[in-house]
């Protein structure tokens, strides 16, 4: 394997080390489960309202998505989520910054 | 309940997808629904055209459509930042390599010295010169 995609290989295995911060965190601390199910159904409710307005409609598709991502899949959504927040911030540059020149040093 | 819930997740990789596939189907139902709202003020002329988009992207085109809204909100969100960020790093990371042997690309002062000193060397070795012409040499010097 050459040079390129040794580094392609690191960059995705940190992506997957900082994707599984989340649900570690989670898992070993059950408060931090419960005050980020409790925030993620305040964002999914504005999420949706900001979509559709108020009225049922809103209540109901949020039901279904705080259910399915809150509830049944907390860990995936955990990573999904602070990964979309650290790609919104940018910060996805520095990590792929800092991977990269840790690789070349090597 | 933890992380064995984290892994019994993946185990039930057919009912996840399914579940994935229903919230994407959501999403992309309130994109619609935000569109036309915003768009059409006529809210009955905004009901056919909802429903006429409903039926057209859930229909038989799903595949299409649910894979190019996924490419949409990841261009949204800065992905293409990842792909900028990957060129660069690339590109960087594969280095010129040197010469190896004969004479090297970069010219320096330093570099001129030492080929005209060797120059000189092999001349002086020769006996003055091959051709009769010795070295370029300053008047008086």
């Amino acid at each position: 394997m050459n040079e390129r995609g040794n580094l392609l290989v690191f960059l995705i295995l940190g992506f997957l080390g900082i994707a599984l911060i989340p649900p570690i965190i989670l898992a070993v601390f059950p408060p931090a489960k419960i005050l980020f199910q409790a925030i993620m159904i305040f964002v999914l409710y504005s999420l949706v309202r900001g979509y559709m307005g108020s009225g049922i409609l809103t209540i109901i598709i949020t039901a279904i998505l705080v259910w399915l991502l809150v509830f049944k899949y907390t860990y995936i959504f955990a990573s999904v989520y602070v990964m979309q927040m650290l790609l919104m911030v940018g910060f996805t540059s520095v990590i792929m910054w800092g991977v990269g020149t840790s690789v070349r040093k090597h | 309940m933890g992380m064995e819930m984290y892994a019994a997740d993946f185990m039930n990789i057919g009912q996840m997808l399914s579940d994935f596939n229903l919230i994407i189907k959501i999403f992309v139902m309130m994109t619609v629904v935000s569109f036309v709202n915003n768009h059409i003020e006529n809210k009955n002329l905004g009901m056919i055209i909802m429903v006429f988009m409903f039926f057209f992207i859930f229909g038989n085109f799903w595949a299409f459509f649910g894979g190019v809204y996924i490419i949409y909100v990841l261009l949204m969100m800065g992905a293409s930042a990842i792909m900028v960020d990957w060129f660069f790093m690339g590109g960087a990371g594969g280095q010129q390599k040197k010469p190896k042997g004969g004479i090297q690309n970069e010219i320096s002062g330093v570099d001129m010295v030492r080929r005209r000193a060797g120059v000189q060397a092999n001349m002086a070795r020769m006996g003055g010169g091959a051709g009769g012409q010795p070295m370029m040499r300053r008047p008086g010097g």
